[in-house]
């Protein structure tokens, strides 16, 4: 597998995932009633790739206009994921756009980051002007 | 129903602002339908993006509460109600379902604490709710945290306004919960 997709919908956000470039970009909304349903086999494909141990880079890129609370726990645990493999020497970097306006999305970018206890891997706030 | 009691209805909802109100069963097609309605609703609002933004997550976490946690006297029967309107310069968000009794005290105690804490305790209740991962495995009856509660208190720009009543319609094992908040 080299790329895999998962289109937007009205209530899951784009999923873009690079298994040979090594990139994931997450955009849109994303509240779906079942968060772990949409999540898993994202994460699953993301932790895949980043135990083989095959890449050296991994840009993630998240660029999300509304997050439901209940999906925060998936996003946590891939958050969790991509640290854990910036600990084991691959040089992860997490772009996390949001809204100038939207202190939601920002606040829910730190808080994940904190949750990380030590941060193995670099996170870089930018904001866009909707 | 007469045309008098239609009319009474349709006054008592134009008095208290309502724009959006919706009362029946929950399951995932009906939360699905009302959040696309309710965006839609929202573009004609004259509000801040901020403020929409607010409207919108607060109605996704109230109709979400009541599609996972809302009680159900019979099996596929989740009764319950939300809705969304003026209130002066603000708006209002309220949701109804019922709550089985015996954890009428629990969601009491919890969203009393909830009414008494700041925006920054309410802040760092949320980043710390988020970060512990065995709060869920320790918390049957609330997964998803808290979070939820966390983030529709967070938005309320005043403290979030609940009550409990006896429901003797659904055979006397559940109180009827209202949640409402102003943005």
């Amino acid at each position: 597998m080299k790329i895999m997709k998962c289109a937007r919908t009205a209530h899951t956000p784009e999923v873009v995932l690079d298994t040979e470039a090594g990139t994931l970009l997450i955009e849109g909304e994303c509240y779906p009633e079942n968060p772990a349903t949409f999540f898993q086999p994202v994460i699953g494909a993301v932790q895949m790739v980043l135990a083989s141990g095959s890449l050296k880079q991994f840009h993630a890129r998240f660029r999300l206009a509304y997050v439901n609370s209940a999906s925060t726990k998936s996003m946590r645990q891939l958050f969790l994921i991509l640290n854990e493999a910036a600990k084991a020497g691959c040089n992860v970097d997490v772009a996390w756009e949001f809204d100038e306006d939207d202190d939601a999305i920002q606040d829910l970018g730190e808080d994940l980051m904190y949750g990380l206890g030590i941060p193995y891997l670099a996170f870089h706030e930018t904001p866009y002007v909707a | 129903m007469d045309f008098k009691a239609f009319g009474a209805f349709h006054g008592g909802a134009a008095d208290a602002g309502v724009i959006f109100f919706y009362t029946g069963a929950f399951d995932s097609e009906v939360v699905n339908a009302l959040s696309s309605q309710l965006k839609e609703r929202l573009e004609a609002e004259s509000a801040s993006a901020a403020v929409k933004r607010k409207l919108f997550s607060t109605f996704i976490e109230m109709a979400q509460n009541v599609l996972h946690y809302g009680g159900a006297p019979s099996p596929g029967n989740k009764p319950g109600s939300i809705g969304m309107g003026r209130e002066g310069e603000s708006y209002w968000v309220a949701c109804g379902n019922l709550v089985a009794h015996e954890h009428v005290q629990r969601l009491n105690d919890k969203l009393e604490t909830l009414r008494n804490m700041s925006l920054a305790e309410i802040k760092a209740a949320y980043r710390e709710q988020l970060a512990n991962d065995a709060h869920e495995a320790n918390d049957a009856i609330s997964k998803g945290a808290g979070l939820g509660l966390l983030t529709i208190a967070r938005d309320s720009g005043h403290p979030i306004a609940f009550r409990f009543e006896a429901d003797p319609a659904s055979g006397g094992h559940f109180s009827y919960f209202h949640l409402k908040t102003v943005i």
